[in-house]
């Protein structure tokens, strides 16, 4: 897939985006909103976006962060159309599926991850699944990389405490130990 | 478990999860979609050209009337477009005729891009153009005079939705985010019989966040910024962060204090409505960001009087403390912003 194909809106350059990208694109989506179905309807915006707007990319190599810049925003976008709608905790579904065997730290984690404050956990999701540089999440939050850097320090943190006691205690009823 | 461990057990548990969905997207499921958000836009990309063709054949009767639509006439006080850089529109023609909308006055600190009036019926309209150089935001505000709905998307992907009829006085807005986007483009739907107005400002923030000096006698020193953790624009855009304490990576300034002497602070043109002091050390670890530590030996407060802050006496020590101080702060327009500030004190 180049990225020159996409700027002269090759139809073919759609296929070649989803395939080669789509699953990064859904994980990202699906880490930041626990939705299936919201994180389908991520990945094709994020590819329409990526087709109608590849003449605004400036540096070729940036093409990967600028694409989960995209889908991040995409998924910001659905998180705050539905910021009025209560949602219950989810529980991730640890069996069946491709889902290797739950273990009680990475139930704790998900956990940790899902009850950050949204945009924490897209800087989470961007840096340590999408594997993004801290430059590239500051970039796709329009935040600061000392910013970013603060906020993965603070996940940790919390992630630190949820797996310190996964059975409960609110990061504020926790201590270190 | 040290960060390191940590970071490579979540790397691990967020792959395996992120991956163990299968891609439930189709390319054809894809490019179905872009048909229909084609079919959804038939006209967006008419040039200015055939907009003033279009304008050309309806004749000098409606001259009047439709100098008000699809043309895109002077901001404000703001240097004009080049040709070459003008903002291009393109318009439906309107089967009904509502009535003018009065001009959305530009908002304060924000630079107007571009402006549009638009017809009513079901049609169409596409403000585009160059973005401005360090134009990283746009505020789009639009009124519209008659019954029915606009539907506004932007560069950056944002959203507006307006029921009409809203006034040019207290216009609806969104803020997006382009970046370093170098087009923006403006698509606006309307629904109902309505006439409406858009205008599109541009800026390099959402809010400029004043200077803010700490003095003592002649003696004044710019506390640096940190992490910007709420702003409120009065139009009712609100935007917060969950910002650590830490430090701006920019060298602090040092206001040099006799003991027993206490620093004030005001900042022109707003009103601090809360002021939290503390005093403390700049905390540094290798390749992680300099945190503020209160240090408990350096006891202060802040007090607001008339919109000036004073701080009570700092002990003397021989290395500067760091005062960081929390505050928030509303303009004239009804904007406002908690940040905190930092900067050196040095007592002798």
């Amino acid at each position: 897939m180049t990225v020159e194909a996409l700027r002269r809106r090759r139809p073919e350059a759609l296929d070649d985006l989803l395939a080669t990208y789509g699953r990064q694109i859904q994980g990202v989506a699906y880490l930041i909103l626990r939705d299936r179905a919201d994180a389908e309807d991520v990945v094709v915006e994020t590819l329409l976006t990526a087709f109608e707007r590849a003449g605004d990319l400036r540096d070729d190599t940036a093409f990967r962060p600028w694409l989960m810049r995209i889908a991040t925003n995409h998924a910001l976008g659905v998180r705050r159309s539905q910021s009025r709608v209560v949602r219950l905790h989810v529980v991730p579904d640890l069996g069946g599926g491709d889902h290797v065997p739950a273990s009680t730290d990475r139930v704790a984690l998900l956990d940790g991850v899902a009850d950050l404050p949204v945009r924490m956990r897209a800087a989470v999701v961007l840096r340590y699944y999408a594997d993004l540089s801290v430059e590239d999440v500051a970039l796709a939050l329009n935040k600061s990389p000392n910013t970013i850097k603060a906020q993965l320090q603070t996940a940790l943190d919390r992630l630190r405490i949820s797996l310190a006691d996964p059975f409960g205690a609110s990061p504020s009823e926790a201590t270190h130990g | 478990m040290d960060d390191t461990k940590l970071e490579d057990r979540l790397r691990e548990v967020l792959r395996t999860e992120g991956d163990s969905i299968p891609l439930g997207v189709t390319a054809d499921k894809v490019q179905l979609r872009l048909q229909l958000r084609r079919s959804e836009r038939p006209n967006r990309r008419l040039t200015f050209g055939a907009a003033a063709a279009l304008v050309l054949a309806v004749g000098f009767g409606s001259v009047a009337l439709l100098s008000n639509r699809g043309t895109v006439p002077p901001v404000g006080t703001s240097p004009s477009p080049s040709s070459s850089a003008a903002a291009a529109v393109s318009a439906s023609p309107a089967p009904d005729y509502v009535g003018p909308v009065p001009d959305i006055a530009p908002y304060p600190d924000w630079q107007p891009i571009g402006r549009v009036n638009g017809p009513g019926g079901n049609p169409q309209t596409t403000l585009d153009g160059p973005l401005p150089s360090g134009v990283s935001q746009l505020l789009v505000s639009a009124a519209c005079n008659g019954s029915g709905s606009l539907s506004i998307t932007m560069t950056g992907d944002t959203q507006l939705a307006v029921d009409c009829p809203t006034s040019s006085t207290k216009p609806s807005r969104q803020l997006s985010f382009v970046g370093d986007g170098t087009q923006f483009e403006v698509h606006v739907i309307s629904s109902g019989t309505v006439t409406f107005q858009v205008l599109v400002e541009g800026s390099d923030v959402a809010l400029h966040i004043p200077k803010v000096v700490i003095r003592h006698g002649l003696d004044e020193a710019t506390m640096s910024t940190g992490c910007l953790g709420s702003i409120s624009l009065a139009w009712g855009y609100t935007a917060s962060d969950d910002c650590a304490t830490t430090v701006p990576e920019t060298p602090l300034k040092t206001l040099e204090l006799s003991k027993d002497t206490v620093p004030t602070l005001r900042i022109d043109g707003w009103t601090i409505t809360a002021a939290d002091a503390r005093c403390g050390r700049i905390v540094t670890s290798s390749g992680a960001p300099s945190l503020f530590e209160p240090v408990a030996q350096c006891q202060i407060s802040a007090a607001i009087t008339h919109s000036i802050v004073i701080f009570s006496a700092f002990p003397a020590a021989a290395t500067p403390w760091v005062v960081e101080l929390q505050l928030t702060a509303k303009n004239a327009a009804g904007d406002s912003f908690t940040a905190p500030f930092y900067a050196y004190v040095h007592v002798y």
